[in-house]
C-alpha cells in the first residue's frame, strides 16, 4: 500500500488530491509556482484515474495534495 | 493593488523585455551587418513579448480560478460546488498550448461566464478595439517568425520595425492592466469580495 510523504511535491511525483469525499490519484506535470491567491503554490496535475477518454490535466494548490511514496 | 500576475508582468516580464531593448541599442554604428542584426533582434523581441504575454494571461486565469475555487477556511463548512469548478475550469485550457490570440484569451476567460472582449472594450472602446487588433497582428507576426513562413502570412521579414514592436508591446501593456481590472471586477461581482 502506498505511503503518504510530507515532502514537498515535485513534477513527476504521484499525489493524492482530496476534493470533498473523493480521492483522486494524480501525477504532477508542472510546478506553476506561488501564483495562486495570497501566493499559494499551484501545481498542474494529470489525473490518473479519470473516467475514460483523454487524460485530463487540472490545476490545484499544494495544500490539497498528499505526495504518495518516499 | 494589482493581481500577482500583473505584478510579475510589470516587473519580471518588463525586466526581460528591457534587456532586448538594451541589446538593440548596443547594436549601433553603420556596419554592413547592422541592419540584418537589428532585424533578427526585432523578430526575437516580438516573440519574447508574445511569450511573456501568454505567460501573464495564463497566470491571471490560474489566479482567478484559484480565487473562485478556494474553499472556506477550516472550521467553516466546505462548498462542494467549488471542488466541481476546480475539476472543470482548467482542463484543455487553450492558453496552456496556444498563442495568446484574442480568440484564445476570450475562450479561456469566457469559461468564467464572462463575455471577455466585450467587457474589455466597455471602457475606452476604440482604444481597446485597436489594441485587440494589434494583438491579432502581433500573433500573425509571431507565427510567421516562429515557423519562418512569411509568405503564408503575407508578410516580409524586413517589414517588422522596432517602432512596430514597441507598439505591440505598449498594446500588451495596456491590455494587461485592463484584463487585471476586468477580472477583478468580475470576481468581485460573483463572490462579493474584491480579490485584489
Amino acid at each position: 500500500m502506498p505511503t503518504i510523504s510530507k515532502k514537498r511535491p515535485r513534477p513527476g511525483d504521484e499525489v493524492n488530491l482530496r476534493l470533498g469525499k473523493t480521492l483522486w490519484r494524480a501525477k504532477i506535470i508542472e510546478d506553476r509556482g506561488p501564483i495562486g491567491i495570497e501566493g499559494r503554490q499551484i501545481f498542474r496535475l494529470q489525473l490518473l484515474d479519470g473516467e475514460g477518454g483523454e487524460p485530463q490535466s487540472i490545476e490545484a494548490p499544494a495544500e490539497l495534495l498528499e505526495r504518495v511514496g518516499n | 493593488m494589482p493581481s500577482n500576475s500583473l505584478h510579475r508582468w510589470n516587473h519580471d516580464a518588463h525586466s526581460a523585455l528591457n534587456q532586448i531593448q538594451i541589446a538593440h541599442a548596443a547594436v549601433g554604428g553603420n556596419a554592413r551587418g547592422r541592419r540584418f542584426a537589428t532585424l533578427q533582434l526585432n523578430h526575437a523581441y516580438l516573440v519574447l513579448i508574445s511569450s511573456h504575454f501568454q505567460h501573464f494571461c495564463r497566470e491571471l486565469h490560474t489566479e482567478a480560478v484559484d480565487y473562485i475555487c478556494r474553499q472556506n477556511p477550516p472550521g467553516a463548512p466546505p462548498d462542494p460546488r467549488r471542488d466541481i469548478l476546480l475539476l472543470n475550469l482548467t482542463p484543455n485550457r487553450q492558453l496552456d498550448s496556444k498563442n495568446p490570440s484574442p480568440a484564445t484569451i476570450g475562450a479561456d476567460f469566457g469559461r468564467l461566464n464572462l463575455r471577455f472582449w466585450d467587457t474589455v472594450k466597455a471602457v475606452a472602446p476604440s482604444l481597446n478595439a485597436r489594441r485587440q487588433i494589434l494583438l491579432e497582428q502581433m500573433n500573425t507576426w509571431r507565427n510567421a517568425i516562429a515557423h519562418q513562413d512569411f509568405i503564408a502570412h503575407k508578410l516580409r521579414p524586413e517589414g517588422l520595425t522596432l517602432p512596430m514592436v514597441r507598439q505591440f508591446r505598449s498594446a500588451c501593456d495596456r491590455l494587461a492592466q485592463r484584463f487585471d481590472d476586468v477580472i477583478s471586477d468580475h470576481l468581485a461581482t460573483i463572490t462579493g469580495v474584491r480579490p485584489w
